[in-house]
């Protein structure tokens, strides 16, 4: 089952919207990481189900903390989708590359967000 | 022997030359074109487009020599780029500036030079066209007015390059100016879009009438705005090439049945319909099937834009030797003969059309053009004012396979017996207690769609494939019967039950495989009905019923 997503994003408002989104329309018990480096500190205890992850943000970016978390034994099997405003094919097969089980596009539809994360929870888990 | 002294402006003349990137670069047939004309036209052993540089001359161009450059000390054009008009010297036997020259002395045995100076569009000297012989000799006024003007030639090819170079770069440029900024936009945007959303889905609770209609201009407004972004990039993506596109061979109905899929809630809320005609040309094309959808959306969204309320727009795809021609007709406003010519262009939209309501970028027709003609096809259209419009594309095609052309939309087990889930039923019925009952009865046996009117149910059997049909008779918009017809032309496989209450006359009772008796049917009737198999006698190939 998908309960817990762990949403890294370094924009404030986008974080709201995304939490309301998640929350109150999908149901989910959400935590917010400001920065790769807050979400590597967090991860581990929060035990996420899958890992949203915004790709440019500053310090450690998406990719890098794709990476990071890939090293973590217990956060290496979780699921983790980029949300970018680059959607782009070549730069889509690009994140895929990287690990990613998908890339939701911003702006993202908050009505729909809660049921694209879980189509790609659920093809990443099958 | 007289070095050529250095230009007041050298250190400018040297910077503009440079920032031609002209310099030691492989010869160009626009450049030794001219000066063969030049060798023949004046009838001398040497013709050279000649750069000064810092101390070499190097020739971009040459007849009649082998070396590439010479030092700037025994030039002479370096004494030629001083003047502003033709620097002759008719025998430098006779002249003791050059009498002693290298290359008087020695090959290239130089006795008549004459130069024409090169400017730069700034007006800096860059360097000659020049002619050089063995023999003394002197300009006749029509030889000099010949020598200037082909040193004009030279001239503007020398500066055309640096104009594609600047344009180059500003394109570039650009093309990263538009990319960036798009993404920069995507992200106040995404909050922005993403909060109203939230809000206009009145999970946070609801608004004043007034507030409500605020908040939907606000929302359609920011959705607009995501759609010219898109649309932007797009357009950059096309102009400087960077599109990609993923060419492959696929059946092009199914394509049109998506697109039009994609736009029917818009066409129901404008009451247009959308008319697909039975059978659509059965052709595989090799496209990028995502792009094609993009202009199958563009021109389908600007036909519902355009069509008058209660509307009909006809699609078609006819193919003709090795080419389908996919059209879209509407019957609205047409286009007046002057937007005619602007049609494909970017931003070309028809001022007197109110924007504001029709929404639209601008955009799409030229990035439709594009797409097309990118996946080897043709765009057009042709319109009568205030009698419609009809806009089409030719793609290559080739016809089907008659096999491939049945859909194969049906789910087999790994043993290819059919799973009775796969079965896809359409239930058209305005009763919503009822479908709950049907949900409940057999929605686990198989895939229910449902349809609550005609109209609706019209749309879904022009787009969609179901194995049975489940039929009301009295729907809020007509008689379920007027259906039957349609049904049986574009899904000639599928089974037709009524659900009804009332009695059947005979006649009408032969149109269709079953009627049943609504309340009084239990789920095995129902299945046994529709023709699907019980649990246990799975049918054993992927036919339909």
């Amino acid at each position: 089952m998908l309960q817990r997503i762990l949403c890294v994003e370094d924009d404030p408002d986008i974080q709201a919207v995304a939490r309301l989104a998640l929350q109150a329309l999908g149901g989910f018990e959400v935590k917010l990481c400001s920065s790769g480096s807050e979400a590597l500190e967090k991860a581990g205890a929060f035990a996420p189900d899958m890992i949203l992850l915004d790709v440019m943000m500053p310090g450690m970016d998406g990719p890098d903390t794709l990476a990071a978390l890939r090293q973590e034994p217990a956060l290496a099997q979780v699921p983790v989708a980029f949300m970018t405003a680059r959607v782009q094919r070549d730069d889509i097969s690009h994140y895929l590359a990287l690990g990613a089980c998908g890339v939701i596009a911003k702006p993202f539809d908050p009505m729909t967000l809660p049921s694209q994360v879980k189509a790609l929870w659920q093809e990443a888990s099958s | 022997m007289q070095p050529p002294p250095l230009p007041e402006d050298e250190l400018e003349r040297l910077a503009a030359l440079h920032a031609r990137g002209i310099l030691d670069t492989p010869p160009e047939e626009r450049f030794d074109r001219l000066t063969r004309i030049t060798q023949r036209a004046l009838g001398v052993s040497t013709v050279l487009i000649s750069l000064i540089d810092s101390d070499r001359q190097w020739f971009k161009s040459r007849q009649g020599l082998e070396a590439c450059e010479t030092p700037r000390e025994i030039s002479f054009c370096g004494h030629a780029i001083l003047a502003r008009d033709i620097f002759e010297v008719q025998d430098t036997w006779q002249d003791p500036r050059f009498q002693d020259n290298p290359l008087v002395t020695g090959e290239p045995f130089i006795r008549f030079y004459a130069g024409v100076p090169l400017f730069s569009a700034s007006g800096f000297a860059l360097g000659t066209l020049c002619l050089l012989d063995p023999h003394p000799g002197k300009l006749d006024t029509g030889e000099r007015q010949q020598l200037v003007d082909l040193a004009a030639c030279v001239e503007s090819e020398i500066n055309k390059q640096v104009l594609e170079q600047v344009r180059e770069r500003a394109e570039k440029l650009k093309g990263e100016f538009v990319s960036m900024v798009s993404h920069e936009l995507r992200t106040p945007l995404t909050s922005i879009s993403g909060a109203l959303g939230l809000l206009d889905s009145g999970i946070l609770g609801s608004f004043s009438a007034e507030a409500d209609q605020m908040l939907d201009i606000a929302y359609n407004n920011s959705k607009r705005l995501t759609f010219l972004i898109n649309d932007l990039l797009d357009i950059e993506k096309l102009s400087s090439g960077k599109m990609h596109f993923d060419m492959q061979p696929q059946p092009l109905a199914p394509m049109i049945r998506q697109s039009v899929k994609a736009l029917s809630t818009y066409g129901q809320e404008r009451e247009i319909t959308i008319d697909i005609p039975e059978p659509l040309a059965e052709v595989t094309v090799t496209v990028d099937a995502q792009r094609l959808q993009q202009v199958l959306a563009n021109l389908l969204s600007n036909a519902l834009k355009f069509s008058h309320p209660g509307g009909q727009i006809e699609l078609g795809a006819d193919y003709r030797d090795g080419r389908v021609e996919v059209s879209v007709q509407d019957h609205g406003r047409g286009i007046s003969a002057e937007f005619q010519e602007r049609m494909f262009e970017k931003f070309a939209q028809a001022e007197d059309v109110d924007t504001r309501t029709r929404g639209g970028t601008g955009l799409g027709l030229a990035i439709s053009r594009e797409m097309v003609e990118r996946m080897n096809g043709e765009i057009g259209f042709h319109s009568i004012e205030g009698e419609g419009a009809r806009f089409h594309f030719t793609l290559p095609a080739s016809p089907l396979a008659a096999k491939a052309a049945t859909p194969t939309r049906v789910a087999t087990t790994v043993d290819g017996a059919r799973k009775r889930s796969a079965w896809q039923v359409l239930v058209i019925e305005d009763d919503l207690d009822l479908c709950r009952v049907l949900e409940a009865q057999i929605g686990k046996d198989v895939g229910l769609e449902h349809a609550g009117t005609l109209g609706e149910a019209r749309t879904r059997v022009a787009l969609e494939d179901f194995d049975v049909i489940l039929l009301d008779i009295g729907l809020p918009d007509g008689s379920g019967w007027t259906l039957v017809p349609e049904i049986r032309t574009r899904l000639p496989e599928a089974r037709i039950v009524v659900l009804t209450a009332q009695e059947v006359p005979e006649a009408d009772r032969a149109s269709v495989d079953e009627v049943l008796l609504k309340t009084r049917t239990s789920p095995e009737a129902m299945l046994a009905a529709m023709g699907v198999p019980q649990n246990d006698q799975l049918s054993k190939s992927g036919d339909r019923p």
